[in-house]
């Protein structure tokens, strides 16, 4: 195999790991040190700007 | 203050600076790659021409997801942006060369990496106020 295939490999073990690593985090969690840095923010403004209403 | 006056809505969206960055890199990279004038050189075989197919879908794929608000857009672009950016990375260090230019791209992968990471753990529409 060549240095390209090689690399390529590479990003595509990449890429699966990723997917890997996804799929292994527990569902329904999210990282806690995002708590804190952001603060809830309820406004209807906020509420409203999203197409899908969400 | 909220989040949105802080930043300003753009086009009706909130912006993503990563994602633009992210969505900037993986086309420079395309084209790169396309033209063969990047370290890659000649892009005539199958895994180049995979490389940047992969490059491409990235960089669509980032700027349809901004511009639909859509989460799985993003969060495939990212993915796409880290696996090509481990294989501009990994080939720079296998024939030899300069290993802070391995590096910078090794950079992307944990950046994009982590914020895939980040986007499937988040909750809502993209950039939305995460809501529990």
């Amino acid at each position: 195999m060549s240095d390209k295939d090689w690399a390529a490999l590479v990003g595509l073990a990449v890429y699966l790991a990723l997917r890997a690593v996804d799929y292994l985090l527990p569902k329904g969690r999210h990282f806690r040190f995002i708590d804190r840095w952001i603060v809830r923010d309820d406004t209807d403004e906020e509420r409203g700007e999203h197409r899908d209403g969400a | 203050m909220t989040a949105a006056d802080a930043v300003g809505i753009v086009f009706g969206r909130r912006p993503r600076p990563y994602a633009l960055a992210a969505c900037l890199s993986s086309t420079v990279l395309a084209v790169l790659l396309w033209g063969g004038t990047g370290v890659w050189g000649d892009h005539h075989d199958v895994w180049s021409v995979a490389t940047a197919v992969a490059a491409t879908a990235s960089a669509v794929l980032l700027a349809a997801g901004w511009a639909l608000s859509s989460r799985a857009f993003l969060e495939h672009g990212l993915l796409l942006n880290a696996g090509v950016f481990a294989a501009r990375g990994a080939y720079i260090w296998i024939v030899g060369g300069n290993f802070w230019t391995a590096a910078l791209s090794l950079t992307w992968v944990v950046a994009s990496g982590g914020a895939y990471l980040m986007e499937r753990t988040a909750t809502g529409p993209p950039g939305a106020p995460r809501r529990r």
